[in-house]
């Protein structure tokens, strides 16, 4: 039996608490962990108030307590950890209740479960008292007694001091497992920043996330989810203990069911479950497979859109902590930003691509390459930049067929350049035909005719076409296609890039094409007027002179002959000597007349109409321009008023000439009977004659209404 | 009796002075074509001794038609004639001559019409 103490026992009771509350300060303020400050603190407290017993216990959220230090004076103990079921009569659920100590002083006629435990162990009374940490009841301190005397009264009191410290130790405790944490957390956070900012690919970052976040939560698994739509997502990261025949990286799995994965798809908020037991779909019997009792979830938002989820799950029973959810925040906001670089990188990398391979392309058409080339090269950049798995170029040979420019080089296809295809049934050609716009088809199934049967014989799953339009009309077509995969997105307007600088190519051909036809025919016209004058040289003036040679002779011989010959002889000479000079003048006047050179275009044209029987009205403007100018425009005039004589049956004619703005203008007007025909060889002639000078020629020429041709020429080079 | 000669060539002005010409040295010419169809026609009928050919016919090569008419049945002799000198006059054929118009005034007319065929 205690005896009351006196004055000097309260001094020495005094002193013995301060040096047990010293030494426990001590140990709190050297910062050892708490659980050894639970340990020495029911200790003293134990030894101090002579207990049984004395017990540190730290709530749990659902109201029960767990031990975390003990002492007992026979020495076996409760074992740490142990529960302390919640129970509304006992001394632990009072405190908590309450927020106050509390005692029992007799276990006799107590109700519960912990009430006869205590009963079974020869407790007697036992007094509780609460355990603050930051204005929080974390927990409690209980010194029980087996002895028959119910536990003095200041017990209370005395153990608060104590209760007062192992609060401390404990804030100290969390603080510095707080910023232990946080350090941690931080040092995670900046690992994988940094690889975000070195430029990692995306997989390496989901690994570095995952790996990171699984170490950081003391989660057993963490794993990253990529949606692809709304039905089914892909893993991108992976870590923990996976089963032999777990499931790697880049499966795509079904969002069906309930699991945490399929829940923040549904909802895009973080989703917690506690107990995986009753989860259904694929992701959860992944999860089963590997003992997974409970996860964690948040969504990866990137750039406003829902990409995926992080999820983190554990095996242990314990109940993940609360904040982990927001824990994870910080790295699913760093996932995301790894993403947007990723795809922003990726979006540049393309269009990079793009830009080189259109300008191969165009430097290929600046270069004058044939079309067929340029369709090759069209044909090979475009799979590559579009990803497609066939490209055609085709020309349209009328709205009902077409041939193909290219070799398609796609298996099991076995057209080849040159094959002509039927355009009879729906297909991308025709419509592109139609409408002159670009067209796509997604699906070929139960589609007619023959281009829809080969599309799907060569296992074709989508094709988009671009029309190639020359001079306003639709000439061909470019088709691409794709086996598996989805067109990328804006196929249509990346693919009329390319089709442009087709055009481009098709029509410098045809020009090119053009000028070297005008420029054979110029030189052919040369070659046929040069035949034409050693023709007429012959047949005209050669042969004159040569009727005047032998009427010499003869006429030689007939005056040393004497005979009476002599005088008609030599006039017979003498006529055909002029007759063959005045064949060399008409000769001489056709190819360059003289009037021409000496007095300009004025000169020539007069002369021109002095000599044909037509009233011709002449307003030619005087003055000189470069001779092979004022050659084309006389020789323009020439054709035309020889054109009017032969088929206009024209009453009258004008011939007018001006410069104006560095341009020479000739016209040529008759009242006759129109209908000329502009691909007559000698208007043909002139037309090439006039473009070899940079000029033009225009022939307005309606039936019944008279006929203008008109030149214009410049005159500087 | 005078050896006859039939005159093939487009230009009438040179047909009425070779007329003359070999008029007077005794050949006499029996008719004249301007064309190597119209030779054609006209030459198996008359059988002349001789036959004058300009080289430049409108419708057809002289120096084929003077082949073609050396090998006729009655074997005239051929006389080819040109404003140009230059033409091959060699080896042409058997039976052809060459002489330029303009040498025809002081060239052995009648020797060249009559020398027999070897």
């Amino acid at each position: 039996m205690r005896a009351r103490t006196s004055s000097r026992d309260d001094l020495a009771r005094l002193l013995e608490e301060q040096a047990a509350l010293r030494r426990v300060a001590t140990l709190v303020a050297r910062g050892v962990a708490p659980t050894q400050v639970f340990a020495a603190v029911a200790q003293e407290v134990g030894q101090l108030l002579d207990v049984d017993s004395a017990h540190v216990g730290r709530y749990e959220p659902d109201g029960s307590a767990t031990t975390v230090g003990a002492w007992t004076k026979g020495g076996d103990k409760l074992p740490l950890g142990t529960r302390i079921p919640c129970d509304d009569h006992s001394l632990v659920t009072r405190v908590l209740r309450t927020g106050q100590a509390q005692r029992v002083d007799s276990y006799e006629n107590l109700p519960g479960a912990l009430a006869a435990a205590a009963r079974a162990l020869g407790v007697r009374s036992s007094v509780g008292v609460p355990i603050e940490v930051e204005g929080r009841f974390w927990g409690v301190m209980a010194v029980a007694s087996r002895s028959d005397e119910p536990l003095p009264a200041d017990t209370e009191d005395r153990t608060t001091a104590f209760t007062e410290l192992v609060g401390t130790a404990i804030a100290n405790g969390q603080a510095r497992t707080e910023v232990a944490r946080l350090g941690e957390a931080q040092a995670a956070l900046r690992r994988v920043a940094t690889l975000v900012a070195r430029g990692a690919t995306a997989d390496d970052v989901f690994a570095a996330v995952a790996e990171e976040v699984g170490l950081l939560l003391g989660v057993e698994d963490a794993s990253l989810f990529r949606f692809d739509g709304e039905t089914s997502a892909t893993i991108v990261a992976d870590k923990g203990d996976r089963p032999p025949d777990g499931l790697p990286v880049g499966t795509q799995l079904s969002l069906s069911g309930d699991n945490v994965t399929a829940q923040v798809r549904r909802t895009g908020r973080p989703v917690r479950i506690d107990d995986y037991a009753n989860l259904s779909g694929p992701i959860a019997a992944e999860a089963h497979k590997r003992g997974i009792r409970a996860a964690v979830g948040t969504p990866i938002v990137v750039e406003g859109r829902l990409w995926g989820a992080m999820v983190g799950a554990t095996r242990k029973t314990e109940r993940l902590p609360p904040d982990t959810v927001s824990r994870i925040g910080a790295f699913t906001e760093l996932v995301a930003t790894a993403i947007a670089n990723t795809e922003a990188r990726g979006e540049v990398a393309r269009l990079a691509q793009e830009q080189a391979a259109l300008r191969r392309v165009a430097t290929l058409v600046a270069h004058g390459a044939s079309p067929t080339e340029v369709f090759d090269a069209v044909a090979e950049e475009m799979a590559g930049v579009l990803d497609a798995d066939q490209v055609i170029v085709s020309r349209y040979e009328s709205e009902a067929a077409l041939t193909i420019l290219t070799n398609p080089e796609h298996h099991g296809d076995t057209r080849g350049r040159g094959t002509r295809l039927a355009l009879d049934g729906p297909s991308v050609a025709r419509s592109v035909w139609e409408t002159g716009r670009p067209a796509r088809i997604d699906d070929w199934e139960g589609l007619p005719g023959s281009l829809a049967a080969i599309a799907r014989d060569t296992g074709i799953g989508s094709s988009v076409g671009a029309p190639l339009i020359v001079e306003g009309r639709v000439w061909g077509v470019i088709a691409a296609s794709w086996a598996a995969d989805p067109p990328p997105a804006a196929t249509e307007e990346r693919m009329m890039e390319f089709a442009e600088l087709v055009d481009t190519a098709i029509a410098n051909a045809d020009s090119r094409a053009e000028l070297t036809a005008s420029r054979a025919r110029v030189l052919d016209a040369g070659d046929s007027a040069r035949r034409r004058v050693v023709r007429d040289l012959h047949d005209g003036a050669q042969q004159r002179l040569v009727h005047t040679i032998v009427t010499l002779k003869l006429a030689q011989r007939s005056h040393r002959q004497r005979d009476e010959t002599t005088e008609s002889l030599i006039a017979d000479a003498l006529a055909q000597a002029e007759e063959a000079n005045a064949e060399l003048r008409e000769l001489a006047h056709g190819i360059h007349p003289s009037a021409l050179t000496r007095g300009g275009l004025r000169a020539g044209v007069d002369a021109l109409v002095a000599r044909i029987d037509l009233p011709v009205t002449v307003d030619v403007a005087g003055g000189r321009c470069p001779s092979a100018i004022e050659a084309s425009a006389y020789f323009v005039v020439a054709e035309a008023l020889t054109n009017v004589i032969k088929h206009a049956r024209a009453r009258q004619a004008q011939v007018t000439a001006s410069v104006a703005a560095g341009v020479l203008s000739v016209e040529v007007r008759d009242d006759g009977v129109g209908g000329a025909d502009p691909a007559g060889d000698g208007l043909v002639g002139l037309d090439d004659r006039v473009a070899a000078l940079g000029g033009r020629l225009r022939i307005h020429s309606p039936p019944g209404e008279g006929t203008l041709i008109a030149a214009t020429l410049p005159l500087a080079v | 009796m005078a050896p006859t000669l039939f005159i093939v060539d487009d230009d009438g002005e040179f047909r009425r002075l070779a007329r003359g010409l070999f008029n007077d040295r005794g050949v006499e010419v029996i008719d004249e074509a301007a064309s190597a169809a119209a030779a054609r026609g006209t030459l198996s009928r008359l059988r002349p001794d001789a036959v004058l050919v300009d080289v430049s016919l409108p419708d057809g090569d002289g120096i084929e038609l003077a082949r073609e008419f050396a090998a006729l049945e009655w074997s005239p002799r051929i006389l080819l004639t040109s404003s140009d000198a230059g033409v091959a006059a060699d080896a042409i054929g058997d039976g052809i001559v060459f002489v330029a118009k303009e040498d025809l005034p002081t060239a052995p007319l009648l020797g060249l019409v009559s020398a027999a065929r070897r």
